[in-house]
């Protein structure tokens, strides 16, 4: 009896051990996403900023992504411009992070291969203090041993209450335009 | 003759304003190299700070710091890992000696932009390689 009670409790140890592990083998990530966002109007100076060190972590399980910016990690052409899109419009000091949680929408990893794939991602994309929904379409393609996922979509300032003043208001598009470029690896 | 005098003197007013005005609007970027230090750190201790306050401001975002460690991880010829707890993004003009690797005792000067909770890695931008 004591004997069965041992392997019982063995077994479950190592299904526990195995699937721990096989979680952690999972996770695909990219320490160096390049995330860029333009609000560019004609005739008015380039409003366009990239940052090159944006966290993306997806699980090819449970297909669920995230993806975190440091908002200070943002690069302007014009460094007065960075300075207040920094101070006066997303306020990084309180906000230093943009992070979008989601999950890709009828997608199996075993069909990834070298040619693209349109795959749809929803989820929630939270800065400034706000969070907004957030559905595109992702281009997702195997990269060697790595997974590239490449997409843009649009979002509004005011979406997360974030004011632009009168006076800049005709430079400033309604809409910005977010361009993501990952290159996951497994870890 | 008046007008000739109140005409340059209005026009190298306006030149003035001019001048001012672009160098307000086009001012450089920071210098990383040229500004002076706030803090000479551990990437442990440098880690510490933010994991432990619940605020993910602490007072080492956006300022200039030199972060010592040894290099755990190789991104990609200008990322570097030290102690698994910092990344170092290298400045895009430094040039990185192909010597790194991992295992070695560096001490960078970069700005410091803040901490990812996701990976528990605080991130150095603007890096050079003082050592």
């Amino acid at each position: 009896m004591k004997k069965i009670k041992y392997i019982l409790v063995l077994s479950i140890a190592i299904s526990a051990f195995t699937s721990f592990t096989v979680n952690a083998q999972n996770k695909y990530l990219d320490k160096n996403g390049t995330i860029t966002f333009e609000a560019s109007e004609k005739l008015f100076e380039e409003v366009k900023a990239q940052t090159q060190s944006a966290t993306a972590i997806l699980n090819i399980e449970t297909y669920e992504i995230a993806a975190l910016a440091l908002v200070k990690g943002f690069r302007f052409k014009n460094s007065l411009m960075e300075e207040h899109f920094n101070e006066n419009y997303i306020e990084s000091d309180t906000y230093p992070k943009a992070i979008f949680k989601g999950k890709l929408l009828a997608f199996d990893s075993s069909t990834l291969n070298e040619t693209p794939l349109d795959v749809v991602v929803e989820g929630t994309l939270e800065l400034h203090g706000k969070a907004k929904d957030v559905r595109t379409t992702l281009s997702v393609h195997q990269n060697e041993d790595a997974i590239a996922i490449k997409g843009s979509f649009n979002v509004a300032p005011g979406d997360f209450d974030i004011e632009i003043p009168k006076i800049v208001r005709n430079k400033i598009a309604k809409e910005v335009s977010v361009q993501i470029d990952f290159n996951l690896t497994k870890k | 003759m008046k007008l000739k005098t109140f005409f340059t003197i209005a026009l190298i007013a306006v030149a003035v304003v001019g001048l001012f005005s672009y160098k307000y609007m086009y001012k450089p970027h920071r210098n990383v190299a040229e500004e002076q230090i706030t803090a000479s750190i551990s990437a442990t201790e440098l880690q510490d700070t933010f994991a432990s306050s619940n605020d993910t401001t602490t007072d080492f975002s956006d300022k200039i710091i030199e972060v010592n460690g040894s290099i755990t991880d190789i991104e990609k010829s200008t990322t570097v890992i030290i102690d698994d707890k910092v990344q170092i993004d290298f400045d895009s003009k430094e040039k990185i000696n192909r010597t790194l690797s991992k295992g070695n005792s560096i001490t960078v000067k970069g700005r410091c932009v803040g901490y990812d909770d996701l990976l528990e890695l605080v991130k150095v931008d603007q890096a050079i390689l003082i050592n």
